[in-house]
């Protein structure tokens, strides 16, 4: 019966919304779908509000491409979770910001930036969320080519506590 | 007179050292802002260095009493990954701990909120009845919390069937007095003129900022993982999603107390249709892909995403709790509320609280005074005796004194 959902839910953005989407199905309750970037915020506009699912989280992960950001829907009535899959390219990692869709994305937002440097365009308070004091801006962790050992060199296993700021 | 309140970072209210800033007009709340991080454990980084084996210890760490929730999530991701159905024992025995946890959740959720407005009778009740389900935790399974209970394929140890009465047991001493907490909860007029209308978030609020669980339920959003994805034995049992429509914290607390009702029902059932047989799937290897995993924790829906690239380690783990969603929407169920009342509003949509440093310091700008926690809880504990001065009723609920005497 869920197949069919999912089913109803490709048809339905291929016919009314005439849009032709790479995707795959690995299982009953979840499909992901390829969207380049350029489409990431109308496609979203049409899954968030007219068809009423739920954010629930975006993930990212440092790949050979770039940088992918996925984007976890789900749609509570139908049982199934959609992801909308994207590039950031390594040379240009700039993203549409969704914030003026769904507010609930500043958060999430604000901490890829912060852990893995993806930019995202029209946030309205894009700084840093999650990261220690001890890292600097450009400095990301949750890339493949972050160097740990460089950072316990320069920082030592745990980073120093600055006496003149714990005062006060 | 504008002035800025810092509350936290440490704060008996957060599950993590969280900071936030009110700025405050007079008494009322102009602006909020949050700060997080100072707590960040690197746990999703970490997790890329352990075998998954390993994987599932290290996430039952991430919250003291959200232990069940985080591993059966992870479980289901890497279940969904290798598309494999678990045992049936072992789909009731997640049930019934994840069960026990909610139930012990809500309850001392219920005490510290009744603590914050003054009602220091429910603090005392609730977290008495708290302590045999941890009991009854420790009976069935070695430990309070933390158990350890879980693995990829099913659970790790089985439960002794010959421990399931003593679990009838404690429920059927534990509902009566649940039915009791619900009917002064509904029937106390100074805690409904106290929490009404206080920290409303809208449906529409609620959407935009896509809360999770009972914030989302008190607020009229019918959502529920355990019905929507119906993981575990959820679907072979009989229970209701209780749904509220008003979104302030006197919803928030109702939804706790009557799921603790539902989740009681759940226990039950489960205790006696568990079925016989294997507890655990032999799971030889992970192949690449990617799997979901969720789970209705008693904060609400937990997501886990997971990428394997075929070897023994995780490529990418992430975990979304469901602190992280709710807590957001104080931007806009805070603004325009009275000092006295943010206590309240911020530990309405119960993030958990796994931080033991308790400390809250406000700056008044102009003046230089700082306030203190207690000045904090005492504002909020004087606003309820003038309510209950008002109405002409004794506050602290007389009535479930009187009947628990």
């Amino acid at each position: 019966m869920v197949k069919n959902v999912i089913e109803n839910f490709i048809n339905r953005l291929e016919k009314e919304y005439k849009l032709r989407l790479e995707h795959q199905q690995p299982s009953e309750k979840r499909i992901y779908i390829r969207v380049p970037r350029e489409y990431l915020i109308e496609l979203a506009k049409i899954i968030f509000k007219d068809m009423k699912a739920k954010f629930c989280i975006a993930s990212a992960i440092d790949i050979r491409e770039g940088f992918e950001v996925l984007y976890h829907f789900s749609f509570d009535k139908e049982g199934f979770i959609c992801t909308l899959r994207t590039l950031a390219p390594r040379d240009d990692p700039t993203l549409d910001s969704l914030v003026s869709v769904i507010p609930g994305t500043t958060w999430i937002e604000r901490e890829i930036y912060d852990i893995m440097g993806v930019k995202f365009k029209g946030h309205p308070n894009l700084k840093r969320l999650l990261k220690a004091d001890s890292l600097d801006e450009n400095e990301y962790p949750f890339r493949k080519d972050f160097d740990i050992a460089k950072y316990k060199e320069k920082h030592g296993i745990a980073p120093k506590i600055d006496s003149s700021s714990a005062e006060r | 007179m504008r002035s800025i309140i810092p509350i936290g970072p440490f704060h008996p209210l957060q599950d993590e050292p969280e900071n936030f800033v009110l700025t405050v007009e007079g008494e009322t709340v102009v602006d909020i802002d949050a700060n997080i991080g100072y707590i960040h454990k690197g746990i999703e980084l970490l997790a890329q260095q352990k075998t998954y084996d390993q994987v599932v210890f290290l996430v039952e760490r991430i919250c003291g009493i959200c232990s069940i929730t985080h591993t059966v999530c992870f479980c289901n991701a890497v279940e969904d990954l290798l598309q494999v159905d678990i045992p049936p024992r072992a789909k009731y025995i997640r049930t019934i701990l994840g069960e026990i946890e909610r139930i012990h959740s809500h309850l001392l959720w219920a005490g510290l909120a009744g603590h914050f407005i003054g009602y220091n009778t429910i603090f005392m009740w609730t977290w008495k009845y708290r302590e045999p389900i941890l009991d009854m935790m420790e009976y069935l399974t070695g430990n309070r919390q933390s158990c350890g209970m879980l693995k990829v394929g099913g659970v790790r140890r089985d439960l002794d069937d010959s421990k399931f009465p003593e679990l009838l047991k404690t429920l059927d001493e534990l509902e009566p007095k649940m039915q009791m907490l619900a009917e002064a909860v509904q029937d106390d007029p100074v805690l409904k003129a106290r929490l009404g209308g206080v920290g409303i978030l809208t449906k529409k609020d609620a959407i935009d900022y896509c809360v999770v669980g009972p914030t989302a339920r008190a607020s009229g959003i019918d959502i529920d993982v355990r019905r929507d994805e119906s993981y575990a034995a959820y679907s072979d049992l009989d229970w209701d999603v209780v749904l509220l429509s008003s979104g302030d914290v006197y919803a928030k607390f109702l939804v706790r107390v009557l799921e603790i009702i539902e989740s009681i029902k759940i226990l039950r059932q489960a205790a006696q249709k568990i079925p016989a047989g294997n507890f655990l799937l032999k799971i030889k290897e992970i192949p690449p892909g990617e799997g979901i995993g969720r789970y209705e924790a008693p904060r609400g829906e937990d997501i886990h995403y997971i990428r394997s690239n075929g070897s023994n380690y995780p490529e990418r783990v992430k975990v979304r709790a469901p602190s992280y969603m709710n807590i957001p929407s104080f931007y806009a169920s805070c603004i325009g509320q009275q000092i006295a009342d943010v206590t309240i509003t911020l530990a309405s949509v119960d993030p958990c609280y796994s931080c033991t440093e308790r400390m809250i310091s406000a700056k008044d700008l102009t003046t230089h005074k700082k306030w203190q926690q207690q000045d904090l809880i005492k504002l909020s504990t004087q606003k309820t005796l003038s309510i209950s001065k008002a109405l002409g009723i004794e506050h602290d609920l007389p009535r479930l004194r009187k009947l628990l005497q």
